[in-house]
């Protein structure tokens, strides 16, 4: 065997450059050929600089004959200059800029197979930046979705080596409570995690089948009927498991309104380190019983019974002792106020079929004894409808500063203080719908095809209000109808990801003038499964925050789909500009 | 019509070809003063004087074709003249190429090229003076020596040029190939010895059994001359097929055929949605802030994500909801136009029931088949499904 070249260092360096950020591989070389050629590069990528080219070297073996090299470097589609060793079986390249240099080359004759590599360069000064992955095969294939870390060490156009995933095993089992099988819902979690990585139903027999790593997982068993859901950590991937569940322990308490009556028709439920209990309705005695698992933390939500103008309630607290009974009792000075009359008008006239909910967040609404004391707060939400001649019937709310959003069946939508400490207006219009204006604009000019969401806050957001979307033209102009007075936070994004989505937070009316997307890089890498190698035709790959919570961590920053080859480029956010 | 020179070992008059790789196509050598023996002699027998002139001799002329062997309009040939002067004096050459016609009778009385040089390299025009394409050169060599003897015969060699075939990629469809959405082909045509406008074309359209489609002339600005479009919007579903024969001046020809099929479209199908719906009655938890997406859709022409560029669009999203907290009739969520939702379970009640449901369409305005109760729909009644249905408990 001849060895053409090849220093021990330079070996290190690629190896560590491909582990970081995927510098090498890409190597195409036919199994079959008793001549393999590799590339290997130094200085490490992070390190290449103009003032330092780069030195890319042939390393060939199982081929003893001589070789001529023909090599090829290109860079944003363009030729770069190299200069060839005496040999021929190493080159330097400048890197002028940041971004992939694809090395190719062929050595004509040996019979020996080209190879070509990716070699990646960092942007001056590039901090890292963590990200998270989440891939989701398409439906059918034969591999497991999973959510993978992905570090951007580059900040420029980077190739990265392929995502490999898992083909997974088939987990199989049942669930039963107290040794008989039930209906249930089961939602798998990376260990400490609750974000769900995967679902599955269990029918009436109990016995569900789904595709997941062979991993552990933390799963959360929900199970129809009255027992308790419940969590088992670090279960491994497997056939044949039961969850077997029990009913959980019964929590006990009663729930009285303001002035101390028995609260009848109330919904209570908690959640005991995160387990959610069974949900319970308070009987005519304001008495309820509910299944629950045991723990530290305990966060406990009340629905009041619809019509009695309560707000529902929310605390969580580490000092409630689940094994005496739970007292929960509205505030007593929490008063309410008839609605009944209210007159909602558009354009001067009265405007019938409107709905109207009432919103608001009042502090220390209620209180919770169970050993300690938890204060609730209360969220309320209120929803009313006006008649035909444009005027609520009854309608009973709190006492307190609250909002009204108004909405039209056509769609028209408003937002109004409404303090009910004081006797509420005679009357709340619709009014024109404003409107939130603005242009969307990439570097190189307006974006067509933008997408523009309005995703409406505060009292829009919890009157459940959706999202609203539209989409640009040509001239990347937009100009949405929204709620007067409704703070929305603005998202502009592009579908087609030539730029990254901005976020404008605004209260309708608002005109946002021109707004540039927020630049990007490309992420090329591709989808393959690992027992096969084959690509992943149609997988969505999606780029998510590293560090966010709640809802945020389930939002894509950008998202690809993978090609026929299993290939996919997905933009990043640039950062520092 | 008389057949032209065979090459490479080209007829050369009066003399046999030599042998390959270096070919003579003859050696002229000839008493070139004749007449001047003839004057010495005379004046010997006249005078009696005994003094006689040297005699000079005709130099030797000999063609030698160098390389290539296969000629072709717009390459090159190289010639070597090979000569012999008795005296060894200096010999001057006086090289001509004629290009000529379809037979060696057609050449231009002008020649293209004259050297004087012992190597000819010859240019080879593609068309004659009279623009016709050129399928044989005739090549001239005169000698003559100091003395203004030139060889006898002067040599006369005739190569044939032959023609390279068009040459034509494989057609190139943008669009959908979908009933009633218009089609545009491309072929790139290229021939290496004719400018590619001199290459002409013909397309033909094969429609299946009812098709009747015909196709349109097309062309962008910045088209090359290579370059040739054409546009047609196929009318039924079934094979269709495309031929395109590409011809050159001289009659050589290439020929593609391109075969595909053509669909009517099809209602557009859910393919990812996350997190993934379980079959009803199974229910999944809203217990936090939770998104619900379909990821992709699949469609021939409004597929999600969206095509990039007409005629390919996007899928269109219909997201409902029912609840019983907010009437428990299922109420469109207005504006819901993109791929997700939100919901938070603090909009419910807990314990709440709560139907998600999403519902897709393409360009084509269809109604969906099933009741509302049902928790999935296909219009075709296959695994296409046009609506899904999450069933939530809010917690």
């Amino acid at each position: 065997m001849r060895q053409r070249w090849l220093p021990a260092r330079a070996l290190t360096v690629c190896l560590c450059a491909a582990a970081l950020v995927g510098c090498a591989g890409d190597v195409d070389n036919p199994d079959d050929s008793p001549c393999k050629v590799a590339l290997v590069f130094t200085p490490d990528p992070a390190e290449a600089s103009p003032t330092a080219p780069v030195r890319a070297m042939a390393q060939v073996t199982g081929y003893a004959g001589g070789t001529t090299f023909q090599w090829k470097v290109t860079h944003e589609g363009g030729d770069v200059p190299i200069t060839r060793s005496a040999d021929g079986s190493a080159i330097d390249f400048p890197v002028l800029s940041a971004g992939v240099y694809q090395v190719a080359l062929e050595s004509p004759g040996s019979g020996c197979p080209g190879a070509s590599a990716n070699f990646n360069v960092a942007a001056p000064g590039t901090i890292t930046q963590a990200y998270r992955l989440r891939i989701t095969p398409p439906p059918g294939a034969a591999a497991v979705g999973q959510i993978v870390p992905y570090v951007d060490r580059s900040n420029a156009d980077t190739s990265q080596q392929a995502l490999v995933l898992s083909p997974g095993i088939d987990a199989s089992g049942q669930v039963r409570v107290n040794g008989a099988a039930t209906a249930a819902s089961l939602r798998f979690c990376a260990p400490g995690s609750v974000e769900p990585l995967a679902e599955v139903a269990a029918s009436s027999t109990g016995r569900f089948t789904l595709r997941l790593e062979a991993v552990s997982y933390d799963v959360l068993v929900v199970p129809a009927g009255g027992a308790a859901p419940m969590r088992f950590a670090n279960w491994p991937a497997q056939g044949g498991q039961v969850f077997d569940v029990g009913a959980g322990v019964p929590v006990g308490g009663t729930v009285r309104d303001p002035a101390g009556a028995p609260l009848s028709g109330a919904r209570v439920a908690l959640q005991v380190d995160g387990v959610p209990s069974t949900v319970a309705t308070s009987a005519a005695d304001g008495s309820f019983t509910l299944q629950a698992r045991s723990g530290a933390v305990v966060q406990l939500a009340v629905t009041p019974p619809a019509g009695r103008g309560l707000p529902q309630l929310l605390g969580t607290s580490t000092a409630l002792d689940l094994g005496l009974p739970l007292q929960i009792q509205y505030a007593a000075g929490l008063m309410t106020r008839d609605l009944s009359g209210l007159l909602v008008t558009q354009g001067g006239s009265a405007a019938p079929q409107v709905g109207v909910v009432v919103v608001g967040a009042i502090g220390a609404a209620a209180s919770a004894v169970a050993g300690g004391t938890l204060e609730l707060q209360g969220h309320l939400r209120v929803a009313a409808q006006t008649g035909a001649d444009g005027r609520l019937g009854a309608a009973l709310v709190p006492r307190a500063a609250l909002s009204a959003v108004l909405q039209a069946s056509t769609g028209e939508l408003a937002v109004h203080p409404l303090d009910t400490r004081v006797a509420p207006p005679a009357a709340l219009d619709l009014g024109a719908p404003p409107q939130i204006s603005g242009v969307v604009m990439l570097s190189q000019g307006p974006a067509d095809g933008a997408q523009i969401r309005l995703e409406p806050q505060g009292a829009l957001a919890q009157a459940g209000i959706p999202t609203t979307v539209s989409t640009t033209g040509a001239s990347g102009a937009f100009s949405l109808p929204a709620a007067h007075g409704g703070a929305y936070q603005v998202v502009l994004t592009d579908p087609r990801w030539r730029g990254l989505p901005v976020r404008v937070a605004v209260t309708a009316p608002a005109a946002l003038g021109p707004r540039t997307l927020a630049p990007r890089f490309v992420l090329a890498s591709k989808i393959v499964i690992s027992n096969v190698s084959s690509p992943v035709v149609g997988a969505v790959v999606e780029l998510l925050c590293h560090a966010c919570t709640g809802v945020e961590r389930q939002r894509p920053i950008s998202g690809a789909v993978s090609d026929a080859s299993g290939e996919f480029l997905l933009a990043v956010p640039r950062r520092g500009q | 019509m008389a057949s032209p020179p065979s090459g490479p070992a080209a007829r050369l008059p009066g003399v046999t070809p030599g042998a390959r790789p270096v070919v003579a196509f003859g050696l002229a050598r000839g008493l070139a003063g004749g007449a001047a023996l003839g004057v010495a002699l005379a004046c010997s027998l006249v005078s009696g004087c005994f003094y006689l002139e040297p005699v000079n001799q005709r130099p030797g002329i000999e063609i030698i074709r160098l390389a290539p062997e296969a000629l072709s309009r717009g390459g090159t040939v190289s010639l070597q003249a090979r000569v012999l002067d008795p005296e060894g004096g200096a010999v001057s050459l006086l090289w001509r190429a004629h290009a000529c016609a379809q037979t060696v009778a057609e050449c231009d009385a002008d020649s293209f090229d004259t050297r004087a040089q012992a190597v000819f390299e010859v240019a080879i025009p593609t068309v004659t003076l009279a623009s016709a394409p050129v399928q044989h050169l005739k090549i001239t060599l005169e000698a003559t020596d100091e003395r203004g003897a030139s060889a006898r015969p002067s040599q006369e060699l005739y190569l044939d040029i032959g023609n390279e075939a068009p040459v034509l990629t494989s057609p190139r469809a943008t669009g959908a190939l979908v009933v009633g959405q218009p089609v545009e082909v491309l072929v790139v045509r290229s021939d290496a010895d004719d400018a590619a406008s001199n290459v002409a074309l013909t397309w033909t359209l094969f429609p299946p059994i009812g098709g009747k489609a015909s196709l349109g002339p097309l062309s962008y600005p910045g088209d090359s001359d290579r370059e040739q479009r054409r546009q047609f919007t196929p009318d039924v579903e079934g094979p269709w097929s495309i031929e395109v024969v590409a011809r050159d001046p001289l009659a050589r020809e290439a020929r593609v055929v391109w075969l595909f099929a053509v669909e009517v479209d099809r209602p557009p199908c859910l393919r990812a949605l996350a997190p993934q719906p379980p079959a009803a009655p199974a229910t999944l938890l809203l217990d936090s802030l939770r998104r619900f997406s379909v990821l992709t859709v699949q469609d021939t022409l409004d597929p999600f994500p969206g095509g990039a560029r007409p005629p390919f669009g996007v899928a269109q999203f219909t997201w409902s909801l029912k609840a019983p907290s907010r009437g428990g009739a299922r109420q469109v969520l207005p504006g819901a136009a993109g791929n997700f939702v939100e919901l938070d379970p603090a909009g419910f009640e807990l314990g709440e029931l709560v139907e998600l449901r999403v519902e897709i369409a393409d360009r084509v305005a269809r109604s969906l088949p099933c009741a509302d109760g049902a928790a999935t729909c296909s219009i075709e009644g296959t695994g296409c499904l046009q609506r899904q249905t999450w069933l939530l408990e809010a917690r």
